[in-house]
């Protein structure tokens, strides 16, 4: 993998995971494929980490899960999104644009004494 | 892809267990790791390096897969917190509407239910505060009672006090009491700002409030200095007291309480709610009912005597560390066989040997309960439960009943595989539900029969103003619904549980045996126990009737009772205290409607006999080495006799008789058929100084037979002066409190005339306690008339619930073989023989229940033995009156489903079948 492939950001997986949900039920390793493609694989993911992650999720009820059969013809667990994590996502997004924007301006400003 | 928008329930899913939650976190994983593979070989790797790379990217398969389980895990429990409150709330909701449907059933089911629990929690309330409950003493059970038991010749077995003498004795040699002291209450006047009013005091030696582990509110307590005489008066205030009379204000500390017997100095204040325990004879009715005390005072003794054969006061003491109440007990045996020796002018060996005088030391409870009261009040406890086991079965039949109307639909839901602990869940929430609800109507009724329980209870019962609703009173009644929620579910659940049979028909009547005959065990069960409970209000009933048709030898009807209590500084002499109490009688006897008017020291049936007096006759010693009688010496005025009505035989001493002291008194015929027997007692001499004395009495007139002490007592012996000194004693400071009787057509209406014309007298004399002798009649046999009447309610309740039980099972009983009737009356049965044939069966259930009860009244009516008068407790004449009663309550019962059977219309039946 390149080196200048991103390692996640601690509490960042919560959102992305959401986020990807919020197109529609998935499995676990779809969620994964989800975010290789859309990221042009740019996030580095210990795979592993995604399903502690699914679950606590679901945990807070912010997701839902429930088998289903894989286009493999394989059982798979399939997460949806319910209507609280819905709302969740958009708490979710607007801390993390207001945290992007309050780095962006940081890194944006110049040196100097104010 | 399955694209499933619609919410799914959570029951959908299978209930979570540990062994799927792992078995899901593998296949989960597996299916990952197999998709990974797949896809990196698809895409050109060999099957080795695909399977290493998916490793790699995945990281540690087991701590992630460990991880995940944990989560699961944490989420599974808590899915069950929620999912059993959220369980208990639709549940509770759907039973709550399952009975709104069904407001008949309810409405009964909840009523006698209610009923049961009400009776019960009622009576447990005054269980738990008169009996159960610890006194209100620091570590109250290391408290120890000091007694004398001694058998009085003439009156029987008495339980005495501790004589000065004795408690100096005790008090100074135990090793088994870590404290000691006694008591005695005494009724005070305090004058001063005000209206005179009459407190009640409790005189106690300083080492009391040691033993009772009693604290200062304000100010300070006794010291062993204040119990030595001669020091300053002083007194300690009641918390309770000082909060009504001085509202509470802290500088009356060191100022002065006028009584009737001095000026006394307040040097502090009790701790709230410090009151005295009363065992037996002792009683005061203030301390007994567990209200607190008004004014403490010291009792000054002196160590050096002379001491009395005087037993006034109660010890109590308060148990070394590590020693038994045996230990005390063998311990105050000793000191007191001591006694001849030490105190010799108050103890010889021949009044040791004939009053059998002994010492005793007892749990103090224990003395203050006695062995009736706790007996007494835990058989009416039974009682009310008995009544509540025939409230919850005629409920559970009720129950089994609906249950039988709604077998097929749970038949049904269960084939359907509708959940069986789902079931289960909604029966028992049902019942739940419906018990409760009964339960808080229940704790409502029982909070209105509480206040009509102790209004009609007697007064010699302890601790009763103590009673109230409390959280044991509560939680009685919650147990109580929560036992009966479960076993009104059980018939339900234990079905529910099983598997249903869905081919039985509407007409097999085959599979609900056991469940009529469980019903029949129940209603032959309730029948019993009904008859248990009308044995005991039967036998109550009678003795009630046999006590009150004894002739009290005094008519009650028609008087005023009121007592009068002269201070004494202010009469201190004979002749001031007489002219006042003539005057007094004199001045009533003018009031218009007075007929007579006299007053007495000691009132017929109201705390008659706990004192005696010794008896001598003039020229007839007794035997050497023998005691004379102790009897009871009350006394009273001219007019005392006339007002009571009592026969006198001879003469009645008048006021000449008093002024000129001619010491004429009149005695009970029964103390004269022991003091000369067969002979005429009118002339002899009596006195209570010696046979070698040279002041004799004269009787001048008999009494035939009076019963002053109780009615269920033998005629009392007694003897009556005409008038003391009238100063008080220092052995017994009341003899100053007389009771006047007033004679008159409305008694009631005597009250305000005479309360105006003491106050005019002597504004300074308190108006004590007017009642009027019916009143006190009444009274004297209130024991009786409580149990009697608690017993006869719950009998009444157990017979009314009986029959409705008995009207329940036929009514069924009728619905089931309606078949079988039809088909009876269809091959020529008439009317009477098919309504004869169910009265039948049902008079087979009663006669069945009333001889299981009639064993059990025959087994148990011994334990009201001690409360029954002029009655055996198996009398044959209750028992078979009662048995023969629940036999016709039971026809009467079953008339009308038995009117119903008859009219069965055999063409329908035959038809619908």
């Amino acid at each position: 993998m390149a080196d200048d492939n991103l390692e996640l950001l601690r509490g960042t997986f919560d959102l992305l995971i959401l986020r990807t949900l919020s197109w529609g039920p998935m499995h676990g390793l779809g969620v994964l494929r989800w975010i290789e493609r859309v990221t042009e694989d740019r996030l580095q993911i210990e795979e592993g980490a995604l399903y502690p992650a699914l679950h606590r999720l679901e945990q807070r009820g912010w997701i839902d899960a429930e088998w289903g059969w894989s286009e493999s013809n394989r059982k798979a667990k399939y997460y949806r999104l319910t209507a609280r994590g819905r709302r969740q996502l958009t708490v979710e997004i607007s801390k993390w644009s207001r945290y992007t924007e309050a780095v962006g301006m940081l890194l944006a400003a110049r040196g100097g004494t104010a | 892809m399955p694209r499933d928008d619609q919410p799914r329930k959570r029951d959908v899913r299978l209930p979570a267990s540990r062994d799927r939650l792992e078995r899901e976190v593998r296949d989960e994983i597996e299916f990952h790791i197999a998709e990974r593979i797949e896809q990196f070989v698809a895409s050109g790797m060999s099957r080795a390096d695909a399977e290493e790379e998916v490793r790699r990217r995945f990281g540690d398969q087991d701590a992630y897969r460990d991880m995940t389980r944990q989560i699961d895990e944490e989420t599974m429990r808590q899915t069950r917190r929620f999912d059993l409150i959220d369980t208990v709330r639709t549940e509770s909701q759907r039973a709550v509407r399952a009975l709104a449907r069904q407001p008949g059933f309810t409405l009964i089911a909840v009523l006698t239910l209610a009923l049961g629990i009400g009776a019960a929690t009622a009576i447990f309330t005054v269980l738990d505060a008169v009996v159960l409950r610890p006194l209100p003493y620091h570590d109250s059970q290391e408290l120890v009672s000091v007694l004398h038991p001694a058998t009085v010749p003439g009156s029987g077995e008495r339980r005495w006090g501790l004589s000065s003498g004795g408690y100096f004795h005790f008090k100074e040699n135990t090793k088994t009491l870590q404290s000691f002291g006694m008591y005695r209450t005494n009724s005070v006047t305090v004058t001063g700002d005000g209206p005179a009013e009459v407190a009640q005091a409790g005189v106690i030696t300083p080492s009391m409030f040691d033993v009772f582990g009693a604290r200062a509110a304000h100010g300070r307590l006794f010291t062993e200095q204040d119990g030595i005489p001669g020091g300053p008066l002083i007194v300690v205030l009641g918390y309770e007291y000082w909060q009504r009379r001085f509202g509470g204000d802290r500088s009356v500390i060191g100022s002065t309480l006028t009584t009737s017997d001095g000026s006394r100095e307040i040097v502090g204040i009790a701790q709230p709610g410090l009151t005295l325990p009363m065992p037996g004879p002792f009683a005061n009715t203030r301390a007994m009912s567990g209200e607190a005390l008004d004014l403490w005072l010291p009792m000054r003794l002196n160590r050096a005597g002379p001491h009395w054969n005087s037993h006034p006061n109660v010890g109590v003491g308060r148990l070394a560390p590590g020693r038994t109440v045996a230990e005390a007990q063998a311990e105050i045996t000793r000191l007191t066989s001591q006694l001849p020796d030490l105190v010799p002018n108050a103890y010889n060996a021949s009044f040791m040997r004939e009053y059998n005088f002994r010492g005793e030391a007892a749990p103090l409870r224990d003395s203050v309960l006695g062995t009736t009261l706790p007996r007494t009040m835990w058989m009416l406890f039974g009682a009310v439960m008995l009544v509540l086991l025939i409230a919850a079965a005629n409920v559970a039949g009720l129950f089994i009943v609906r249950h039988e109307s709604r077998r097929r639909e749970s038949a049904v839901r269960v084939a359907l595989g509708g959940d069986r602990r789902h079931m289960a869940a909604h029966y028992l929430a049902e019942s739940l539900v419906l018990c409760v609800a009964a339960a808080a109507l229940g704790v409502w009724l029982s909070f209105a029969g509480l206040r009509l329980l102790l209004a009609i209870a007697p007064p010699e019962i302890p601790r009763l103003a103590t009673v109230g609703m409390g959280w044991g009173t509560i939680a009685f009644a919650a147990v109580a619904a929560l036992v009966c929620g479960m076993v009104f579910a059980l018939p339900a659940l234990s079905r529910s549980l099983k598997s249903e049979v869905l081919r039985e028909n509407g007409r097999t009547q085959t599979a609900s045996h056991t469940r009529q005959s469980a019903r029949d065990v129940m209603l032959v069960g309730q029948l019993s126990l009904a008859v248990i409970l009308m044995a005991a209000a039967g036998l109550m009933i009678r003795s009630l009737s046999e006590l009150r048709s004894v002739k009290p030898g005094f008519d009650h009807t028609n008087v005023l009772a009121f007592d009068v209590s002269l201070p004494f500084p202010e009469y201190d002499t004979r002749e001031k205290a007489l002219a006042f109490h003539r005057q007094l009688q004199e001045r009533i006897s003018a009031i218009p409607g007075v007929e007579h008017v006299g007053s007495v020291t000691g009132v017929p049936l109201e705390g008659y006999g706990t004192g005696c007096t010794v008896v001598w006759r003039e020229g007839l010693p007794y035997e050497p080495g023998a005691q004379p009688p102790c009897v009871s010496t009350p006394v009273a005025t001219p007019g005392f006799f006339e007002t009571l009505r009592i026969p006198v035989r001879g003469r009645i001493p008048s006021w000449e008789d008093v002024d000129g002291r001619t010491q004429a008194v009149v005695v009970t015929q029964a103390l004269a058929d022991r003091l000369w027997p067969g002979k005429d007692p009118v002339g002899q001499g009596i006195n209570s100084n010696g046979s070698k004395s040279t002041t004799w009495y004269k009787v001048v007139g008999v009494v035939s037979e009076l019963r002053a002490e109780a009615l269920d007592q033998p005629a009392t012996e007694a003897v009556f002066y005409a008038s003391t000194g009238f100063t008080p004693d220092q052995r017994s400071d009341a003899v100053n409190y007389f009771t006047y009787l007033v004679r008159a057509r409305d008694p009631q209406a005597l009250v305000a005339p005479t309360r105006r014309l003491l106050a005019e007298m002597n504004s300074r004399i308190p108006y004590v306690n007017p009642r009027t002798m019916d009143h006190v009649f009444t009274q004297s046999t209130a024991r009786t008339s409580f149990v009697m009447l608690l017993l006869g309610i719950a009998a009444a309740v157990a017979l009314a619930l009986s029959a409705v039980g008995t009207y329940g099972v036929v009514s069924y009983l009728v619905t089931q073989r309606k078949p079988e009737i039809g088909v009876r009356i269809a091959l020529g049965a008439s009317m009477r023989e098919v309504s004869g044939m169910v009265l039948a069966q049902s008079l087979r259930r009663a006669a069945l229940g009333a001889v299981i009860g009639l064993a059990g009244a025959w087994a148990t009516t011994r334990l009201l033995s001690r409360l029954l008068y002029g009655v055996s407790p198996t009398d044959p004449v209750v028992l078979v009156s009662v048995a023969s009663g629940l036999v016709f309550v039971a026809a009467l019962a079953a008339y009308a489903p038995a009117r119903r059977a008859a009219r069965v219309d055999p063409v329908e039946v035959l038809r619908s079948g």
